[in-house]
């Protein structure tokens, strides 16, 4: 990773507070193909290596398009601006991860209760726990998964 | 008086959600018998080095482990085989998780070769972040810096927060300090995971320049650089 200096990083920060705007602009005004369009853009995959949110966003991304695929209404993006993406993808991440190091049965469950209150879908869970670098085993977790969905 | 039944986890904290987090995978740690854990979170530091500094004069702890919120501890046993790491050698100031043998001329930690001791893809093995691993010399890696993710310490030296008044090169600089009075600083080589560290892939490295050329300035003259990389 090459180092760049305090003014080129003042630069990259003011490019991606821009970018980062027009999807929340797009988000909010629930033109969800235009987020996803400015996500899957050159500019923004070019700068998500300067920007968590950004990365954030294009695995996000690309769970939205495989739910629209699937024609699954209560997708991702619906009714959520930028931080409230973030907050939901670092709460999911943290649920799975409970799975994958054993928790008591209790503290995994609610990741159902987060499911179904964000009104997630198993495409997104799915999505999360394959792109996720911080979900490590990756099978393990998909069948503790299943496991604890048949526990319902 | 410090006390040296007492281990102290101290954390610079801004997000709730991790913190939360942070603290089930510390609930489920096993206190060492004999010991008292505390647990001190900074929620308005200015800096890495004043939060740090805080924490330091508020606790008793002979044992402080100054860890970042977004560090979820998977080894259960971790409390207890650090006790038995400072107890194997007086000499041994700091222990990390991540930590560079040597720290690069340019004063990039990540440009030099490092010692992990994080979960990663390539060390899965879930069962063994369940058994306990007696510390000898044989798994244990000396190196010069740590990386900031998570640093223990057995004896109190002060941050620099002199120098460092952001987020960066702290923890580079603490290895440094400890480097100065004497001490060595090692990285455990378990064959088994201590932590994950959820840090969202992407670093802040705004100020990072800055802050190396400070770092350069005053240490590198304290650095073991070998001829071939300076």
């Amino acid at each position: 990773m090459a180092l760049l200096s305090c003014e080129q990083y003042k630069e990259i920060n003011q490019i991606i507070n821009h970018l980062e705007n027009q999807i929340d602009m797009a988000l909010s005004q629930k033109d969800y193909a235009l987020a996803s369009k400015i996500i899957s853009s050159e500019e923004v995959v070019s700068y998500s290596s300067h920007s968590s949110t950004l990365y954030t966003l294009r695995i996000l991304n690309v769970i939205y398009l495989e739910e629209l695929h699937q024609e699954i209404n209560n997708h991702i993006f619906l009714d959520r601006n930028i931080s409230q993406l973030i907050q939901t993808y670092i709460q999911l991440c943290f649920y799975l991860r409970r799975l994958e190091f054993d928790f008591p049965i209790e503290l995994q469950k609610e990741l159902i209760s987060f499911i179904t209150n964000e009104k997630l879908s198993f495409v997104c869970i799915i999505g999360t726990i394959k792109q996720s670098i911080y979900i490590y085993s990756k099978d393990l977790v998909l069948n503790q998964f299943r496991s604890l969905m048949q526990t319902i | 008086m410090i006390n040296p039944q007492k281990i102290c986890i101290i954390m610079c904290v801004n997000n709730p959600l991790y913190l939360e987090e942070c603290f089930l995978y510390l609930n489920r740690l096993v206190i060492p018998d004999g010991f008292e854990v505390d647990i001190l979170t900074i929620s308005d530091a200015k800096s890495m080095t004043s939060g740090y500094n805080e924490g330091l004069n508020a606790s008793d702890a002979k044992y402080k482990i100054y860890m970042h919120q977004d560090v979820f501890i998977t080894d259960i046993y971790f409390l207890q085989e650090l006790i038995d790491i400072f107890s194997l050698d007086a000499s041994i100031g700091m222990v990390g998780i991540v930590g560079a043998y040597q720290m690069a001329s340019s004063g990039i930690m990540w440009q030099a070769p490092r010692e992990y001791s994080l979960y990663s893809h390539k060390n899965l093995n879930i069962s063994l972040c369940s058994q306990y691993t007696k510390p000898t010399f044989e798994n244990l890696s000396k190196v010069e810096v740590v990386d900031g993710l998570l640093i223990a310490t057995q004896y109190d030296l002060p941050w620099r927060e002199d120098l460092f008044t952001g987020w960066d090169f702290y923890d580079a600089s603490q290895s440094m300090e400890f480097k100065r009075a004497g001490y060595s600083i090692v990285v455990p080589v378990f064959n088994k995971p201590l932590c994950v560290h959820d840090d969202g892939l992407i670093l802040n490295l705004s100020n990072y320049d800055d802050y190396r050329k400070i770092f350069l300035a005053e240490y590198k003259k304290d650095l073991s650089i070998t001829s071939d990389t300076k």
